[in-house]
């Protein structure tokens, strides 16, 4: 819940029933029997109740623009005051640097509001100043590093004004600090689709992940951004990456009960799937090989290293029965 | 908007939640019939939220997430166009989502568990089954849903209770208005198989009504306004 009545910011969000004699607030329309009411305090009606007023007047003043900043503390998440201050700050030519500390101020009190990133993207637009943004989301994500808000919003910073720069630095740095930093995996991807994916790059990307595999081979993270990368590189015409089954391999082949991660297993499956599928009409050997090696896998998977999901490894077994009957 | 993004509001934040409250709106009340166009490039927008993961994130390149992605799916398939997204890469996604320790849904990947997944990952489950049984007919026979129940109902229940009533987000926080919504939703959706048998896994008092997939209102209720309008065209205002 917002602090925001403490009694250091009081006097700026209290009203001054003087200066509006001359509208009539207009209340909240309450029904008689409502399921629960909300308690709000006396002053929150007062600021709410002459905001819906000058909003019904369309009143373009001073005191007008003064009153939306006691709302928007009172209540960050109100998107019509927000929507009302947007026209405020253009018909009175408000200051917008001015306007972008007082966001910066309110996002870092309410870091996980819609309204205040919002409101943050549209003076930002207005002003097309990018300097301080990358150096914002920063800071923020050093609260909270998988603050989806942020990381939204840097994207945007990103793509609308073309600042890559920094991006691949940024995210390994916070790779280093967390590796299972699933937002940074995402915010990399990100940045490799919109600048250079070229196939030295996407191998390179590929080392990354094995690095990060053999600090930890249960991260899903790592795997998920491993699969993205093969995709992509089979669609650009770069073909499979060999080295990337023969990572899976040499891992697969290891005794050690705690290396053998649910994900390199299906991630082995899938790549067989795609192997068995092309020899299908061509090399019944391999196929049959390939088929029961999967078998074998989700049966593992099922029945001992992911028993959560047996239902769907049932599943897939029931998809590679119907597609390579003959070889079971 | 031009390129099929729907704003929250006037000048407000674009993201697929936009989408799918103005898709499932319209579908309920039978706005179409007005502007059968209204709804042309919103698919191929929803479908470029679809991430390297599996999931769909907020817009284009955002985080796959679960609250997103039940609201990409279902709006997909309130416009019959579910089957054009990678229904594998996000069913994949999507069973990894389940936490094999706590039973219950995280909604990103390497994130804690949140009793409120219940629902928006859960709830994705009859979407897919329906998808995918048209082409399996181990589907067609398994009523089940693709995730283990029994340990989601467990976690809702006997994790996810506050002392005094309500449901909470995992123990330790506080009950709220929400967590109790979406935890007796996706216990809702664990609770009533495809073809509507019961699948109780805690007492049989713990058998909630059954919720509608798509639009998370009674399941009786959803259908009987969804009839209602479709019977009942409504006059233009001009």
């Amino acid at each position: 819940m917002s602090d925001s009545e403490s009694s250091d910011d009081y006097d700026s969000i209290a009203i001054d029933k003087n200066e509006w004699s001359d509208l009539n607030p207009i209340n909240q329309d309450h029904e008689t029997n409502e399921i629960c009411r909300i308690a709000y305090t006396e002053n929150f009606n007062d600021v709410f109740g002459y905001f819906r007023a000058v909003l019904k007047a369309n009143e373009i003043s001073e005191r007008a623009f003064d009153l939306t900043y006691k709302a928007v503390k009172l209540n960050p998440a109100n998107y019509t005051v927000w929507f009302y201050r947007r026209i405020l700050l253009k018909e009175l030519g408000k200051d917008l640097n001015h306007e972008l500390k007082l966001v910066t101020q309110i996002i870092d009190q309410n870091p996980k509001n819609y309204q205040v990133w919002q409101h943050r993207r549209n003076v930002v637009e207005l002003l097309q100043d990018p300097s301080k943004e990358l150096e914002f989301t920063e800071k923020i994500l050093q609260q909270d590093s998988k603050n989806y808000h942020a990381w939204q919003y840097r994207q945007w910073v990103n793509k609308n004004f073309a600042l890559w720069d920094q991006e691949l630095d940024f995210v390994s740095s916070l790779i280093t600090v967390d590796y299972k930093n699933n937002s940074a995996w995402n915010h990399r991807f990100f940045c490799l689709i919109n600048t250079d994916h070229s196939e030295s790059v996407l191998n390179r990307e590929v080392d990354y992940c094995f690095e990060k595999l053999n600090l930890n081979i249960n991260n899903e993270s790592v795997w998920n951004y491993l699969r993205g990368l093969v995709d992509l590189m089979v669609k650009e015409g770069f073909g499979y990456p060999e080295k990337v089954c023969q990572f899976c391999n040499l891992k697969l082949e290891s005794k050690k009960e705690d290396e053998l991660s649910p994900f390199l297993i299906s991630f082995k499956i899938d790549y067989n799937w795609t192997r068995a599928i092309e020899k299908k009409n061509s090399d019944a050997n391999a196929v049959k090989e390939i088929v029961q090696q999967s078998i074998l896998y989700l049966n593992l998977l099922a029945q001992k290293y992911d028993t959560i999901r047996a239902n769907y490894w049932k599943y897939l077994l029931s998809k590679w029965k119907q597609e390579f009957d003959q070889y079971f | 908007m031009e390129n099929g993004e729907m704003r929250m509001h006037t000048d407000g934040e674009v993201d697929v939640r936009g989408a799918y409250c103005a898709i499932s709106v319209a579908k309920l009340c039978n706005l179409e019939q007005f502007e059968p166009k209204l709804f042309e490039k919103v698919s191929d927008w929803i479908l470029s939220c679809q991430t390297y993961e599996g999931g769909f994130g907020a817009s284009p390149f955002n985080e796959a997430h679960g609250g997103y992605s039940f609201c990409a799916l279902a709006a997909l398939k309130l416009m019959g166009k579910e089957s054009l997204c990678d229904i594998e890469k996000l069913t994949y996604w999507l069973v990894n989502k389940q936490m094999k320790f706590e039973g219950g849904f995280q909604g990103r990947t390497n994130k804690l568990v949140d009793c409120c997944y219940s629902f928006w990952q859960g709830g994705m489950f009859p979407i897919i089954h329906s998808v995918l049984m048209s082409d399996s007919d181990y589907l067609q026979e398994n009523q089940n849903w693709l995730f283990d129940s029994e340990s989601l109902q467990e976690y809702i229940l006997i994790c996810c209770q506050a002392n005094f009533g309500g449901i909470i987000d995992k123990p330790g926080k506080n009950r709220d208005y929400y967590h109790t919504c979406y935890g007796l939703s996706g216990l809702s959706v664990s609770q009533y198989c495809m073809d509507n048998t019961v699948n109780i896994c805690e007492n049989d008092d713990s058998l909630v009504n059954r919720t509608h997939p798509l639009f998370n209102i009674g399941f009786e209720g959803a259908n009987r306004a969804i009839n209602y309008f479709k019977d009942h065209l409504i006059e233009t205002l001009d």
